[in-house]
């Protein structure tokens, strides 16, 4: 399929702050979307801490996500899915996170996953 | 086919640049093409021209260079990933007024619109991380 553009699934799936492959995963969203790529992002396992509103970074001299992926609206990226089961484990509602998505059960991120071409794991 | 390989581990740190680099030799082998590899995150470390593993371990490098004069296999270091990491080519090093750069021969240092542009053209992106 030669330049036309596959449907990308971006899976985030790494706590915000042990790693910087978070990091790596929303910069690679904010440049697809700046490409005009079609893309949807999921939050996935150890990923939906990634979505917790009010982090305070700042005492472990990190850089606060939240506010670049805050910008994910700003370009458009609107494709949310969140793992419901994920959610549950964590003993977090939606309600907690300062994005909106769709939460999704695992039959739901299976057609997920089968529905796109290619799918990026940070 | 096409494929693109994104490589987001660090050369010596983990298995996962020897499978990649065992996938690529072995997709050349049956007829296949790579199109690019694209070195992300801790991927960006490869590029360092400096590294110097014990003598009895294979060297990542070494095999991507081999690759990349053999068979014309285009190797891209992120820029962001690189800086951050301390790899910088010439120009780099210039531009952030540091003495010395250690980028390897045949490693370009792109954006991450490469990485796109790389997914559009491919049939296949095959990622490589720990």
């Amino acid at each position: 399929m030669p330049d036309k553009r596959p449907t990308t699934l971006i899976i985030f799936r790494q706590p915000p702050y042990a790693s910087d492959i978070s990091k790596s995963g929303i910069d690679y969203a904010l440049a697809a979307a700046v490409f005009e790529q079609a893309i949807s992002c999921l939050f996935m396992g150890k990923g939906v801490l990634q979505l917790l509103a009010e982090q305070n970074p700042k005492t472990i001299q990190q850089k606060n996500i939240e506010k670049v992926l805050q910008a994910f609206a700003m370009y458009d990226i609107d494709k949310l899915y969140i793992d419901a089961q994920a959610l549950k484990q964590y003993q977090l509602k939606q309600e907690q996170l300062y994005i909106n998505g769709q939460a999704i059960n695992e039959q739901d991120i299976q057609n997920l996953i089968q529905e796109h071409q290619q799918i990026l794991s940070f | 086919m096409k494929f693109t390989l994104l490589i987001m581990a660090a050369p010596q740190s983990c298995q996962a640049q020897q499978t990649a680099l065992r996938f690529a030799k072995a997709s050349i082998a049956s007829g296949h093409e790579i199109y690019r590899v694209f070195f992300y995150n801790d991927g960006a470390l490869t590029g360092n021209d400096l590294q110097t593993p014990p003598q009895d371990e294979a060297s990542h490098l070494e095999a991507w260079q081999q690759l990349a004069e053999e068979f014309n296999v285009e190797l891209c270091v992120c820029v962001a990933s690189a800086l951050k990491r301390g790899i910088l080519s010439q120009e780099e090093a210039q531009r952030y007024n540091h003495d010395s750069s250690n980028l390897s021969s045949h490693f370009n240092i792109v954006g991450l619109g490469q990485l796109i542009d790389a997914q559009n053209q491919s049939d296949r992106v095959i990622s490589f991380a720990r």
